[in-house]
């Protein structure tokens, strides 16, 4: 596991009594790609519980082609999601439009996608009501209790209970962590396995015929289908049409896709590759869950009785098993538990998710700093999470606990921030065109001109089903866009309102110090043959960011050293203050430093020391952390050579014992030079080493039956080179050094 | 943070954490923070170790980050956990000298298997609960990796 520290802030404070010393650190820990893949899944795996009925109840028997299609294209807008984490590692909505299409369209962007987040909770939350809901009524009918509970009253309580309960966590602060995503994952794979055997075998007994292909005249429209497009011809003349239409209803399945922008940060290295094999484990898992229980649901249960079950489709798979009653009903239960952990669990990721972006976004001063006042006893931003649960709990009374409409509703988000990130995307190909890690596939050039017809066709997709689902889902529409319009407009307006305020330096990670008396490996937490990266000018961080490439972080830790060199008026008795100390050049330097390393995937560890004089301050650091490898970039004021020669210098100045040290000087061209501090074997070149072998032939022979060694050779030179200089040749030596030396100068320009 | 360099003198006033020499001559007792009130007891029953064996008190607060936050920007303000972890220490009354850790993380199993040395010893408060709390599972964890646990009721 990787790990990467920033040490934060401290704060000294001095008593009568005991000294306590307050410090804070930040410590990423990078998760594999199964982990992230867990993560992602809990979010999009959780609409497998109802995707696949929701859709059938719009659209017919047809709904589990259009659903494996809807899978297919949530894998190519994974593709999207991966080139724009290429580009930003916290490569969210916002974030990315902002960049693409400015702050306006960016607004519009995040209305959307806390219309998405505000519908997540109740649509999973109620999702979970009617698993429940409906096990508790199938065993009320089994033990004949001659009464059942009402279906939706009852899931909307049960998503008030589950919202208000995640809300009171969020408000203490209790947050989910990837392990028990993990955990939840293993459980919910054991009755995707489960399921599919027992399905399997149920088909086998009984025998099955697919679904029917979706064509005009199998897609079978409910009367809430087609919306505002119910009184025209074209749902059933025009077959794209009735694609799309089929499509629009079934966009739910591909939910959960903005979690992949989150969870990149936390990957480890090779971040990229990793995102991609987790993208392709999220395929993989959601086509075999989302699209299997589609299939199943319409090939199992009987056409007669399916729609009863459209709210709790895999319980009602369960319940039409081939197997003994008690068996199918502890399925079920099993079913239902698995649902509630994963649903629930998608109300929490709501309401992280959204208290997120609206922090975010009130960081960038789009929303007063008053929404991140901290809860006077929990810390938290608790006015963002009571707007956000309010307006959750406002929506589930609204619907009453109908998923239909929530579904509906859901859609509208999602696909509006899809299209949008899709947008940008698009449009960053031409506003920062160039080299990137990862790109939608099927790009080519007309003469100077990139066509990315790959992003182009998935881009186009995701709009035509924004405009399709515009007009079939006339509630979601209406609510929708007055959702985003006013949160539009709020945003717009508490922007102005707070622009004065806005400080210029929101984006900085705030960093601060910890005193340390000592720079040792224990209080950097590095192992001794760590490699001590030197950084200086937060614009020219190219040196980190090579060695970044390079390194295995597994066997060698890196630390980032700031050597902040202090005048004579600032070495004076006078102590430092906190902020002569870390000033605002070293919050920019650390926070450029951290997000290289965070893109790496790689761990960092950040240090600032003070010393009056560069090469002095450097040595002894590396010596203090027993550091293998300096690194730094090119002196703005002195040669490769020059800076080598002085580090050579400052090291005979350090007292014994001197360590051994190989100092790595980078150009920002990504060529380094490699100097051997100390004593060290020399690099010998090919022409050297011959002239050292012709010279053990020449030797050994005479000195026969005597052993001579290559090693013995040069003993013997230098010796004899030694008492040369002090037998009173000095002068004539350094002569004839000098002469060679220049001859080798000029051997080197020519070839040069 | 800063470390100045040996021969270095450059500290800011009252910012030691001990006279030289001395921090790692004594024994350190590892607090971690849990809930408030379990808390509370662990720094008291640490608060009485601390002063049998002249010991020094690591309080250590993980801070777990969700996902849609940046790591340096949790939900929970960094000056309220400081701030409550200074109060608890001020509320036990802890005679010894005490440094308090907070630390932004992502999973607090990992960040505790970094932050403690080998076979350190910790003090855990936890409340009575009949079935096994999460700070039950913590202490389980941590003996498994070697260290010495005491579990404190609240």
């Amino acid at each position: 596991m990787l790990k990467e520290t920033t040490e934060k802030s401290s704060m000294a404070v001095s008593t009568p009594g005991p000294r306590v010393v307050v410090a804070t650190t930040a410590m990423l820990a990078f998760i594999s790609f199964w982990q992230a893949a867990a993560v992602v899944l809990n979010d999009m795996g959780s609409s497998a519980f109802y995707a696949g009925a929701i859709a059938e109840h719009f659209i017919g028997k047809s709904a589990p082609w259009f659903v494996l299609a809807i899978m297919c294209l949530a894998y190519a807008v994974r593709a999207v999601y991966i080139e724009s984490c290429s580009m930003f590692v916290r490569g969210g909505v916002y974030r990315v439009v902002k960049e693409a299409m400015g702050s306006t369209l960016a607004k519009f962007s995040v209305s959307a996608l806390m219309f998405d987040y505000v519908l997540t909770g109740p649509v999973s939350g109620v999702s979970a009501g009617l698993y429940l809901a409906g096990l508790l009524n199938e065993i009320l009918q089994h033990f004949k209790a001659g009464f059942a509970l009402p279906m939706n009253p009852t899931a909307a309580v049960f998503a008030i209970f589950v919202t208000l309960y995640f809300w009171w966590q969020n408000i203490k602060g209790v947050p989910e962590s990837s392990e028990k995503a993990l955990r939840i994952m293993y459980v919910t794979t054991v009755m995707v396995v489960v399921m599919i055997v027992w399905c399997g075998y149920t088909l086998a007994v009984r025998g099955f015929h697919l679904p029917p292909l979706p064509t005009l005249s199998t897609i079978v429209y409910s009367h809430d289908a087609l919306g505002w497009l119910k009184h025209t011809s074209w749902p059933s003349t025009i077959g794209l049409a009735g694609i799309l239409i089929g499509l629009g209803h079934s966009v739910l399945a591909m939910s959960g896709e903005e979690t992949m922008a989150q969870v990149y940060r936390e990957i480890e290295h090779p971040k990229l590759r990793n995102l991609e094999r987790a993208g392709f484990v999220i395929f993989v898992y959601s086509l075999v869950f989302t699209v299997g229980v589609a299939f199943f649901a319409v090939m199992i249960i009987p056409d007669a009785v399916r729609s009863n079950y459209f709210d709790n489709l895999i319980g009602g798979l369960a319940m039409y098993l081939v197997g003994p009653i008690s068996l199918r009903l502890a399925f079920r239960t099993f079913v239902v538990v698995v649902g509630v952990l994963m649903l629930a669990g998608a109300v929490n990721t709501a309401i992280v998710g959204s208290n997120g972006v609206l922090n975010r976004i009130s960081e960038d001063g789009i929303l007063p700093q008053w929404f991140r006042y901290p809860h006077r006893r929990f810390g938290t931003s608790y006015r963002v999470l009571n707007l956000v649960v309010g307006l959750q709990l406002l929506t589930i009374i609204l619907s009453q606990g109908n998923i239909f409409v929530l579904g509906e509703a859901y859609a509208f988000g999602v696909m509006w921030s899809f299209a949008m990130k899709g947008l940008a995307v698009l449009v960053l190909r031409y506003k920062q065109p160039g080299e990137r890690e990862f790109r939608v596939p099927l790009n080519f050039k007309i003469g100077k001109w990139e066509v990315p017809l790959g992003l182009g066709l998935i881009t186009l997709a995701l709009f035509a089903l924004c405009l399709v689902n515009l007009f079939t889902k006339p509630v979601a529409t209406i609510s929708g866009v007055i959702f985003t319009v006013v949160l539009f407009c709020a945003f717009s307006a508490s922007e102005r309102a707070t622009k004065r305020e806005h400080s210029a330096h929101a984006e900085l990670d705030q960093f601060n110090l910890q005193p340390g008396f000592e720079l040792t490996p224990e209080t950097v937490g590095v192992r001794p043959g760590n490699l001590l990266v030197m950084v200086r000018d937060y614009n020219a961080l190219y040196h980190l960011s090579a060695i970044l490439d390079r390194a295995n972080t597994r066997q060698k830790d890196i630390v980032v050293l700031h050597l902040r060199l202090l005048t004579r008026a600032d070495s004076g008795e006078h102590g430092l203050r906190a902020e002569q100390l870390f000033s605002f050049k070293e919050q920019e330097l650390f926070t450029r430093a951290l997000a290289i390393a965070e893109k790496k995937g790689k761990t960092i560890h950040l240090a600032v020391a003070a010393a009056a004089e560069k090469w002095d301050g450097i040595l002894r650091a590396a010596r203090s952390l027993q550091s293998s490898t300096i690194i730094l970039g090119r002196s703005p004021s002195r040669s490769v050579a020059e800076e080598a020669r002085l580090a050579g210098l400052a090291w005979e100045r350090l007292p014994d014992p001197k360590p051994q040290l190989t100092l790595e000087i980078y150009l920002p061209s990504g060529q380094y030079s490699v100097f051997y501090l100390g004593p060290h074997a020399p690099q010998l070149t090919p022409a050297e080493i011959g002239r050292l072998h012709d010279a053990w032939l020449e030797l050994s022979a005479c000195v026969a039956p005597l052993e001579l060694h290559h090693h013995d050779v040069v003993h013997f030179a230098l010796d004899e080179l030694l008492s040369q200089i002090e037998g009173g040749s000095r002068e004539q030596l350094i002569a004839r050094l000098q002469k060679h030396l220049e001859q080798i100068g000029r051997t080197r320009k020519k070839s040069c | 943070m800063m470390w100045p360099t040996e021969g270095m003198e450059n500290q800011r006033p009252g910012q030691a954490v001990d006279a030289p020499g001395t921090e790692t001559a004594a024994a350190e007792i590892h607090v971690i923070f849990t809930t408030p009130e379990a808390t509370r007891a662990a720094l008291q029953a640490a608060g009485t170790v601390a002063q049998c064996f002249k010991a020094r008190i690591h309080f250590l607060v993980p801070q777990v980050v969700p996902m849609g936050f940046p790591l340096t920007r949790p939900p929970v303000s960094v000056a309220f956990a400081e701030q409550r972890a200074l109060g608890l220490v001020y509320d036990c009354c802890i005679t010894a000298a005490t440094s308090i850790q907070i630390v932004l993380c992502g999973n607090r199993g990992q960040c505790l298997e970094k932050m403690l040395r080998p076979n350190s010893l910790v003090i855990i408060g936890s409340r009575k609960q009949w079935w096994r709390a999460t700070e039950q599972r913590l202490a389980r964890q941590l003996r498994s990796r070697g260290h010495s646990v005491i579990h404190v009721l609240e």
